[in-house]
């Protein structure tokens, strides 16, 4: 399953390896650019995906809507914040969402309740 | 029959029993004496009174021995059942209907069958109490019409796939893990739909494969049945009702699993008992046995047809959708006039909006209307408004959408944002969304926003989607006003700010971050417990005083910070709205000073340059409240007749929601008590603070919409639940007239949206000749020219902004404005005179368009312009296309 999790936070620096406007690597870019590294952080840090605490009504259109947010944000903010040190390059601000993700998905700790 | 080891430990009990109505007054005594003389003692019981607070009453004074509850749920069997497990405490909990009174032993077979782990559910059997008599006609084997066990079930112990509701009992983690009893199914008083206990069983099962239901005949009640149980009218009702409710059931459950046992039923029970019945001294059941299976079969037969839905809810949406597609042919756009798209858009167009309307309304007259329907109408009424222009014009619409374009490439060719005069300014100041765009074009391979920029629109509202129903669902359970609401907020969305802008990408934070906050804001004690505006309970804070989550907030918060100047302040302001009830300040506190040093933090050390350039005239702003409200409202004066429609019809259309909002804040108390109206009125500070340019009073209403539509649309669809205006809801034609209403009031405000959003697009609209002449302009004009124009109301206006300089005659001075209207050439080379290159001056029908619409420059009229310059040699015409024409602009006594 982390291998999975893992696999998935990479895509966008893998889909940079795919022929430039390639229907596929547009696609894949814009996937991670919707769920990397919110899929990874949201598991970790919304308080209702813990035990015990899991809203069940409203659990998942939450996670979707914040999963979306936070990854669109985390790539505007890291790109904003390379280009003020003129150092923006598309294969930096994903590689550093997907690092986030993948360090995500291997610390040990709270997962998700089933 | 399940014996009991000695030594075995027993699961603790929970008895619940639901009632509704002091008429059975003494079968529910007898109900709960019943179960406090079991031999072995349940832990606890509880009655859960189904919105009846005279029977509350009455069972608190006259029942010891128990718990009373209110059934803080939707009124009916199954909400009642659900608020008896969640206040449950034990391990087991065991369900006994008010009218069915238990052998003394019931509890101990009961809870013996749990000493298998496999087993998530006991039940037990039900014989009938004949107050009168078992009828001669009424069959055995159909005495789950009185609710009892009847012929056909096994006679032993045995493994079952659902039991009969007036007896049985569930392991209570189980059931919570399942999710209760489903509240659009099951009895509300009187009306004889069941089978809520059927879907359950199936739920639980499916979920834990390998678990055992079992059914334990010697664990017994008896049920009374009275007199008005024992008719041919009930009969036939009984059987129907179950019949819808088997349909209803297969629809949740598929009818494999939910028909299973009513195959063996109907295969092997009826058949024996028709045998029976033609025997002689078969006691005259054939009657009742035909009549029985004919009305189940038609109910359900009449539930799997109709249960989707009626007819227009089911229709409506592929019918609107292909009426919509058929209208988008042959569009004459360049017959748009002054009242832009609503000109020259087919009757098929109107007509799938009226289509779509009225089966979204009779969506929302149905209760069991499934999410995804509505999340369908709501994709499709989007889809209509917000892709016809991207599916019809040729070109990118809009001259902001292509000046933030330019802003982009502008990026993707130097790295930076340069620095650009006038409106461009702001841009390099807030970059995040155009940093955002970079990235997405740079990793795809895209060469331009350019690409995209047109379905930004329908993109836009797509997303909004999601977060407004997050939020819809913190004020209420209540799937029509969730829905209704997020209809709402799309039909009275006129603002337009969902272009390629940095406000429909910050606007999209703002709103996801909000309904992640007011989700998690404490319920209001003075509602607790009680239905937000009349369906379901407001959910309340999901867990304790973390901090975790303002961590994970602050990430969206800060790219709405680096990306537009007003939304983190308006998210600020809402946040302090939010903080007024002391109760939700430990939620929100810590989000507002987050959000309020992030925003900070940029404005005072990257946003600085523009802020202390600017920092007069926003000192100035403070202290002209009056005309920052009313700026961006008045100045109609020189508008065309159209767009002074159009204009009308928007403020109306605005001043139409505030003023439902506040019918129903004033009206509505529980409404009151939840965010809605901090969400309302937060905004409106800002009214008086700055103008915006003039575009303040629309900002206003663009943010205070998602909570003003929520409140709005409650007044149009809940009815105040006084019990007068309840029975007066039963009356057909108060009911014809409710169904009618609605649909005729979304009507309305879809053509008053269509007329304010549409309405000025002969403005908005650009042709590709318009395109043509623009890109050959820069393609001859050398860096560092002068580019003219009447306005920026062209495609490409601000291309390679960094390297041109531009000049529009209406941000002129007074004096030249009147000049030019006087005398065009000598107005003309006075605006260019200041500039020492080359200078060249492109005219186009947008330019127009806009001139006409707003009625900016008065006295000049781009035609007669062209025929002036025409005569002058000054004026050489390099480029004409059908919509435009290039000229250079010689200086005086200079030539080619």
């Amino acid at each position: 399953m982390t291998a999975v999790r893992v696999l998935l936070a990479l895509v966008g620096p893998i889909a940079l390896l795919l022929p430039v406007a390639a229907p596929l690597r547009i696609l894949l870019v814009l996937a991670a650019l919707l769920t990397v590294p919110g899929v990874e952080l949201v598991r970790r840090l919304a308080p209702e995906q813990g035990p015990g605490g899991r809203d069940r009504s409203g659990g998942r259109l939450r996670a979707v809507v914040l999963t979306v947010a936070v990854s669109l944000g985390f790539a505007a903010v890291t790109g904003t914040a390379l280009m003020l040190a003129g150092a923006f390059t598309p294969v930096r601000v994903l590689l550093t969402a997907a690092l986030a993700a993948v360090l995500l998905a291997l610390l040990p700790g709270r997962r998700a309740a089933p | 029959m399940t014996t009991i080891p000695r030594t075995a430990v027993l699961p603790s009990l929970s008895v619940v029993i639901c009632a509704y109505t002091t008429e059975r007054w003494e079968d529910l005594s007898a109900a709960v004496a019943s179960v406090r003389s079991q031999r072995h003692p349940a832990d606890e019981i509880l009655l859960v009174i189904d919105h009846c607070p005279e029977l509350a009453a009455r069972a608190r004074a006259e029942l010891d021995g128990l718990r009373v509850i209110p059934n803080r749920q939707r009124q009916g069997l199954s909400g009642a059942r659900n608020t008896g497990v969640e206040e449950a405490g034990c391990e087991v909990v065991a369900f006994l209907d008010d009218d069915a009174a238990a052998d003394p032993d019931w509890t101990a077979r009961l809870l013996a069958g749990y000493l298998d782990p496999r087993v998530l559910g006991v039940g037990g059997l039900v014989r009938p109490w004949w107050e009168t008599g078992r009828p001669a006609w009424f069959p055995r084997e159909f005495d789950w019409v009185v609710g009892c066990s009847y012929r056909g079930l096994p006679e032993q112990s045995a493994q079952i796939r659902n039991f009969i509701g007036a007896n049985m009992s569930f392991r209570r983690a189980e059931m919570v893990g399942a999710g209760g009893f489903r509240t659009d199914l099951g009895r509300v008083g009187t009306r004889p739909l069941g089978c809520e206990e059927t879907e359950l069983c199936l739920r639980m099962a499916a979920r834990n494969p390998g678990s055992v239901l079992r059914y334990e005949p010697s664990a017994a009640v008896r049920h009374h049945v009275p007199p008005a149980r024992t008719t041919w009218s009930y009969f036939r009702a009984r059987c129907y009702a179950e019949g819808l409710s088997k349909a209803a059931v297969a629809r949740y459950a598929g009818s494999g699993p939910a028909l299973a046992s009513e195959r063996g039923y109907l295969r092997s029970t009826i058949p024996s008992a028709l045998v029976r019945g033609l025997r002689p001294g078969g006691g005259g059941t054939v009657p009742a046995l035909v009549t029985g299976v004919a009305a189940t079969v038609l109910g359900y037969l009449r539930g799997r047809l109709t249960g989707r839905g009626s007819l227009p809810a089911r229709l409506g949406l592929p019918v609107a959708l292909l009426l919509w597609l058929l209208s988008l042919r042959g569009v004459n756009l360049s017959a748009m006039g002054d009242l832009g798209l609503v000109r020259v858009l087919p009757v098929t167009f109107w007509a799938a909006l009226a289509v779509l309307v009225l089966g979204f309304g009779a969506c929302l007259t149905d209760r069991r209307t499934p999410t995804r329907r509505y999340a369908g109408y709501l994709v499709g009424l989007i889809t209509m408004l917000h892709a016809t222009p991207a599916l019809l014009y040729p070109e990118l619409r809009y001259s902001w959408a292509w000046k933030h374009v330019a802003v982009t490439d502008a990026l993707m060719q130097h790295g930076t944002l340069p620095n650009g005069t006038g409106p461009l300014q702001v841009y390099r100041q807030w970059p995040g969304f155009f940093v955002l765009n970079e990235l997405i074009l740079r990793a795809t391979g895209l060469n331009s926003a350019l690409s995209y920029a047109a379905w930004a629109p329908l993109l836009t509202n797509l997303a909004l989607l999601a977060p407004l129903v997050l939020l819809y669902r913190s004020f209420t359970r209540s799937r029509r006003l969730v829905w209704g609401g997020a209809f709402l907020f799309f039909a009275c969305s006129w603002v337009g700010q969902d272009y390629y802008s940095p406000q429909a990408f910050a606007f999209v934070l703002y709103v996801c971050v909000v309904a992640v906050v007011v989700r998690r804001l404490p319920r209001a004690q003075a509602s607790a417990g009680r239905s937000v505006v009349g369906a379901g309970r407001i959910r309340g804070a999901a867990g304790g005083p973390r901090t975790r989550w303002v961590l994970l907030l602050m990430i969206p918060v800060a790219a709405m910070v680096c990306a537009h100047p007003l939304t983190p302040l308006m998210l600020v302001g809402t946040l302090v709205a939010l903080a007024i009830p002391r109760r939700n300040r430990r939620v929100v506190l810590p989000v507002l000073l987050g959000a309020t040093l992030l925003t900070a933090g940029w404005d005072l050390t990257v946003a600085r340059p523009y802020l202390s350039q600017n920092l007069h005239a926003v000192l100035i702003g403070l202290t002209q409240p009056g005309s920052n409200a009313t700026s961006g409202v008045l100045g109609l004066a020189g508008a065309s007749p159209g767009q002074v429609m159009v204009a009308w019809t928007d403020r109306g259309l605005t001043a139409l929601v505030f003023v439902f909002a506040a019918v129903a804040l004033l009206r509505r108390r529980s409404l009151r008590h939840t965010a809605v109206p901090l969400l309302v009125l937060a905004p409106l500070p800002w009214l008086l603070a700055n103008s915006y340019g003039g575009e303040m009073v629309f900002r206003v209403y663009l943010f205070a919409l998602p909570a003003a539509a929520f409140a709005a649309v409650t007044v149009l669809l809940v009815p105040r639940r006084t019990p007068a205006s309840r029975r007066a809801a039963r009356r057909p034609t108060v009911r014809a007239r409710r169904v009618l209403v609605l649909p005729a009031a979304l009507l309305a405000l879809l053509a008053a949206f269509s007329l304010a959003y549409y309405g000025k697009e002969e403005v908005n609209y650009f042709t590709p000749s318009e395109t043509t002449a623009a890109q050959w302009l820069y393609s001859h004009a050398p860096t560092g020219s002068l580019v003219m124009g009447a306005n920026d109301n062209f495609p490409y206006a601000y291309t390679d902004y960094g390297s041109y300089d531009r000049l529009w005659m209406d941000q002129q001075a007074l004096p030249d404005r009147q000049l030019l209207a006087a005398n065009p050439i000598a107005g003309l080379e006075t605006m260019a005179s200041g500039h020492g290159g080359d200078t060249f001056l492109i005219l186009t029908r947008s330019q127009q368009a806009e001139l006409t619409a707003t009625g900016a420059l008065p006295g000049t009229n781009l035609s007669r312009l062209e025929s002036t310059l025409a005569t002058d040699p000054h004026f050489p015409v390099l480029e004409r296309t059908a919509d435009a024409v290039v000229y250079q602009v010689l200086p005086e006594g200079g030539s080619r």
